[in-house]
C-alpha cells in the first residue's frame, strides 16, 4: 500500500474520532455546567425561603401560635418555588410545573420538623348527589401538602412502663407516659446544678434596656423643618414616629414590656409594642427589673426534681430517669459519666446531647424514607417519571440540621444534558424568634453613657473573654442587634419602609464585622470553662433568652417546669 | 522539478494533518476537561463558603490540589466584601433610620491567604450573613493547546489564558461555631 493511501486512512480514522470526542466533551462540560448552576439556583431560592420564614416570624406577633407557624411556613415555600421558577426562568403561572420535581422540602424547627411532600388527597365533601362516596372514589391524586408537624421523640420501655421524650434543639424536654399507674406528663429545662448556681444576679432580675420607635398623632414639618400648614393656616397633622433611647423593659408571657416615661401622647406606664403601636399593659407600679432567668432557674430546679422523682412500678420505685437510658446509662441524670465526659446538658458532647442527636437524625431519616417512598410509588401521577432516590446528606450537613432551625430542599428529575438532576440545598436561619443559638449571645457594656471608659460597641463571647472584663457586661440574643423594619403611611398615603436598630451599639469591628482577630478553635462550652465571671453572664443572659422563646408547637400541658 | 516541490508540500500537509491536527485537537480537549474541572471546583468551592459561613484552611488546600491535578498552574483571585452596618447606624443625616445604604470593605487573596494559612493546618476565615465573596481563576501557564495555536496565530495580550473560572455570592450564614 501507498504511503498516500495510509495517510488517507489514518485521517479517516482520526477526524471522527478527534470530533466525536469534542462533541461529547462538550456536552459534558454543558451537563457538569447546568448542574453546577442549578446547585446554585437551588441553594438561591433556599435562602430566599429562609430570609421570607425570618421575616414572616419576627414580624407576626402570633407566631406563638401552631396554626399561624404552618402559614409563616406555607409562606415561605411559596417564596421558594417562586424564586425557583424565576431563576429556571419560568416565573409566573409555570412555577407549578416546578412542583414534580421537588420531591420533598424538610424545615426543621425547634422541637420537631415538617416535610412538605406529595401526599394522597381526599375530597372533603363524603356525600355526592346523595350517596356515599367509597374511599377509594374520594382519592383525588397527589399533591405537595405540608405534612403535619413531627416531634424529634423516643420512646423508653422498661417493663411494663414507658416513658416518650420530646427533645428539642437545647436542654428543654417533654416527657410523658406511665410509670405503674402513675401517669407522667411534664415539660420543663434539663440543668445541672452548677448551671443553676451560676444564675445568680443576687436574687435582684435583671436591668435591661434597649431603643423603640413609637407612632404619635403630630403637626407634620416641611422639609426645611418649620410645622407644615394648610391654605387656612391650619397645622397639618399626620403620622410622627418618636424614638426613646435606652428604654427599660421586662418580660412578659414572653414579650418585651417596656416602662415608658415622656413618649408623646403616652402618660407613663407600662407598654407592650408591636408595629410601632404601644399599647398599655399596665399603669400600675411594676419592677423594672425582669426575673426571667431566675425563673428559669427555679422552674428548671423543679423540673429536675421531677425527673429523680421515684414513682411506684412493678412492684418497685422508679423515676423518670431510670427509665430514660440508653445502655444502662441514664440520660436525663446530670452525675451519668460517659467517654470520660460528664453529661453536663450544656456541653455539646455529652451523652444527653450525643443521644439527643441521634433521635433527631434517626427521625429525619425514618420520615423522609417514608416521604420519598410516597413521591416515587406515584412519580407518574405528578407527571415524572424517573426514580428518585434520596441524595446522601454530608456529615456536616447533619449536623447543621440537628444543632439549628434550617430548610432542606430537594430536587430532582431535571434533565441536565447526559444526566438526571438530583441534589440538594441546605441553609440555617440564624435569625428567627423559634429557637436562642447558645453561639449568638452578644455582649454589651452596661456602665453609663457618661463613664469615660464606655465602650460603645457589641461583642462576642470570645472578644470579652480575651480582651475585656465581663462583669461590666451583660449578653442579649442576636435578633436583638438586627434591623428593624417598619412602614408608616405619610400624609398623602404613602407608606414608607424604614428600619432602625433596636440596640445603639456598634458591631465590633475585630469579632463581629469581621472575625479576622480571633482563630481560637476552641468551643464556647472550653472558653467558659475558665472564665467564671462570663460563664455567669453568659448563662444568665441565655436563660433569660430561654425562658422568653416563643414555643409555638409545643404540647400543651398543664405541668409546666 | 515540479515534481520533487509538490512532494514536499504534500510530505508538510500531511504532517500537519497526521500530527499537528490530532495533537493540537487532543490537546484542546484536554484543556476543555481541565476548564471543566475548573469551572466545576470553583462553583463548588465558592458555594461551599456562602452555606457555611467560613473559608477554611482544608477547604482552600484541596480546591488548590484539585487544580494542580488538572497539570496546569493557576493564579486564584478571592475577593470577600465584609458588609458593616455600623455606618448606617452613625450617620447623622436628617433621615438618622434610612439605612441601606450598606458599606462593604474589600479583602484581597493575600490578606485571606494570611489568615487561613496557619501551621497546624485549622486556618479559617469567619464570614457573615450579608457578606459577598468571589472567587477566579486563570491559568499561568502555556498549554499545549495555546502553543500550537501561537505557531499557528500568534495571540498576544494580557488575556491569553485559556482556561478560567470565577464565580461570586452573597454568604447565606453567619459562622458562629
Amino acid at each position: 500500500m501507498k504511503l498516500q493511501h495510509l495517510t488517507i486512512i489514518f485521517v479517516v480514522i482520526i477526524i471522527p474520532i478527534t470530533l466525536i470526542l469534542s462533541a461529547y466533551i462538550g456536552n459534558q462540560i454543558d451537563t457538569a455546567s447546568l448542574q453546577q448552576s442549578y446547585n446554585t439556583k437551588l441553594m438561591d431560592a433556599t435562602h430566599d425561603a429562609v430570609v421570607a420564614f425570618e421575616l414572616n416570624t419576627a414580624n407576626n406577633i402570633y407566631s406563638g401560635n401552631a396554626d399561624s407557624m404552618r402559614r409563616d411556613i406555607t409562606a415561605a415555600i411559596n417564596t421558594f418555588t417562586s424564586t425557583l421558577a424565576t431563576n429556571l426562568g419560568m416565573s409566573g403561572n409555570n412555577s407549578e410545573a416546578l412542583m414534580p420535581y421537588i420531591p420533598a422540602i424538610l424545615i426543621t424547627l425547634y422541637d420537631g420538623y415538617y416535610i412538605y411532600s406529595p401526599s394522597e388527597y381526599y375530597k372533603t365533601n363524603v356525600k355526592e348527589n346523595g350517596e356515599e362516596v367509597s374511599s377509594d372514589d374520594m382519592k383525588t391524586g397527589y399533591k405537595h401538602i405540608l405534612k403535619p408537624y413531627i416531634y424529634y421523640s423516643k420512646k423508653y420501655e422498661n417493663g411494663n412502663d414507658y416513658i416518650i421524650v420530646n427533645y428539642t434543639l437545647d436542654n428543654y424536654i417533654t416527657v410523658y407516659g406511665k410509670i405503674g399507674e402513675t401517669l407522667i406528663s411534664r415539660s420543663g429545662y434539663l440543668s445541672t446544678p452548677s448551671a443553676r448556681a451560676l444564675i445568680d444576679i443576687d436574687n435582684n432580675g435583671e436591668n435591661l434596656s434597649e431603643t423603640i420607635k413609637y407612632k404619635y398623632q403630630g403637626q407634620l414639618k416641611n422639609e426645611d423643618g418649620t410645622p407644615m400648614v394648610d391654605v387656612d393656616d391650619n397645622p397639618v397633622v399626620g403620622t410622627l414616629v418618636g424614638e426613646l433611647k435606652n428604654v427599660p423593659f421586662v418580660y412578659r408571657d414572653s414579650q418585651k414590656v417596656y416602662y415608658i416615661t415622656g413618649a408623646i401622647g403616652k402618660k407613663d406606664g407600662w407598654y407592650t409594642l408591636s408595629n410601632l403601636t404601644l399599647n398599655l399593659y399596665s399603669d400600675q407600679g411594676m419592677s423594672a427589673t425582669d426575673y426571667s432567668a431566675i425563673q428559669y432557674r427555679n422552674k428548671s430546679e423543679d423540673f429536675m426534681k421531677y425527673i429523680k422523682e421515684k414513682f411506684q412500678g412493678d412492684g418497685m420505685k422508679k423515676s423518670i430517669s431510670d427509665i430514660v437510658e440508653i445502655d444502662k446509662k441514664a440520660i436525663l441524670d446530670p452525675t451519668t459519666i460517659s467517654n470520660g465526659i460528664s453529661n453536663d446538658f450544656e456541653n455539646p458532647e455529652s451523652l444527653f446531647n450525643q443521644h439527643k442527636r441521634e433521635v433527631i437524625r434517626n427521625s429525619i431519616q425514618d420520615n423522609m424514607n417514608n416521604a420519598m417512598a410516597i413521591y416515587n410509588a406515584n412519580a407518574g401521577s405528578l407527571g415524572t417519571s424517573s426514580y428518585f432516590s434520596m441524595p446522601k446528606l454530608s456529615e456536616t450537613d447533619w449536623e447543621k440540621i440537628v444543632t439549628n432551625v434550617n430548610i432542606v430542599t430537594f430536587m430532582q428529575g431535571l434533565s441536565v444534558g447526559t444526566k438526571t438532576y438530583n441534589n440538594y440545598a441546605i441553609v440555617t436561619s440564624t435569625n428567627n424568634k423559634q429557637y436562642v443559638d447558645p453561639n449568638t449571645i452578644y455582649f454589651v457594656d452596661t456602665r453609663p453613657e457618661s463613664d469615660p471608659h464606655k465602650d460603645d460597641n457589641y461583642h462576642t463571647l470570645e472578644h470579652i473573654n480575651a480582651d475585656f472584663n465581663a462583669d461590666n457586661y451583660i449578653g442579649y440574643k442576636y435578633a436583638d442587634f438586627k434591623k428593624v423594619k417598619y412602614e408608616i403611611k405619610d400624609q398623602n398615603d404613602n407608606v414608607i419602609t424604614n428600619y432602625y436598630y433596636r440596640r445603639q451599639e456598634y458591631a465590633c469591628y475585630d469579632c463581629i464585622v469581621s472575625t479576622n482577630k480571633f482563630e481560637d478553635t476552641k468551643t464556647k462550652y472550653e472558653i467558659l470553662q475558665n472564665n467564671e465571671s462570663l460563664k455567669k453572664k453568659y448563662y444568665t443572659a441565655l436563660a433569660r433568652e430561654r425562658y422568653n422563646l416563643d414555643k409555638p408547637t409545643k404540647i400543651f400541658l398543664q405541668n409546666e417546669f | 522539478m515540479g515534481d520533487s516541490l509538490i512532494t514536499i508540500v504534500a510530505i508538510f500537509l500531511a504532517a500537519i494533518l497526521m500530527f499537528v491536527f490530532p495533537l493540537m485537537s487532543i490537546s484542546d480537549r484536554n484543556d476543555d476537561v481541565s476548564l471543566l474541572a475548573v469551572q466545576t471546583e470553583t462553583v463548588e468551592f465558592v458555594d461551599n463558603i456562602r452555606s457555611t459561613g467560613k473559608i477554611t484552611q482544608e477547604n482552600y488546600s484541596a480546591f488548590i490540589q484539585k487544580l494542580a491535578a488538572t497539570g496546569n498552574s493557576y493564579d486564584i483571585e478571592i475577593e470577600v466584601k465584609i458588609l458593616d452596618e455600623n455606618p448606617g447606624k452613625k450617620t447623622s443625616l436628617t433621615e438618622a433610620d434610612k439605612i441601606g445604604e450598606n458599606i462593604y470593605y474589600s479583602e484581597f487573596t493575600k490578606q485571606i491567604e494570611s489568615e487561613i494559612i496557619k501551621d497546624n493546618g485549622k486556618g479559617v476565615k469567619k464570614l457573615k450573613e450579608g457578606d459577598i465573596v468571589s472567587v477566579s481563576v486563570k491559568n499561568t501557564n502555556t498549554t499545549i493547546a495555546q502553543m500550537l495555536k501561537n505557531f499557528f496565530y500568534s495571540i498576544s495580550g494580557n488575556d491569553t489564558y485559556q482556561i478560567a473560572a470565577q464565580h461570586a455570592g452573597v454568604v447565606m450564614t453567619t459562622n458562629v461555631k
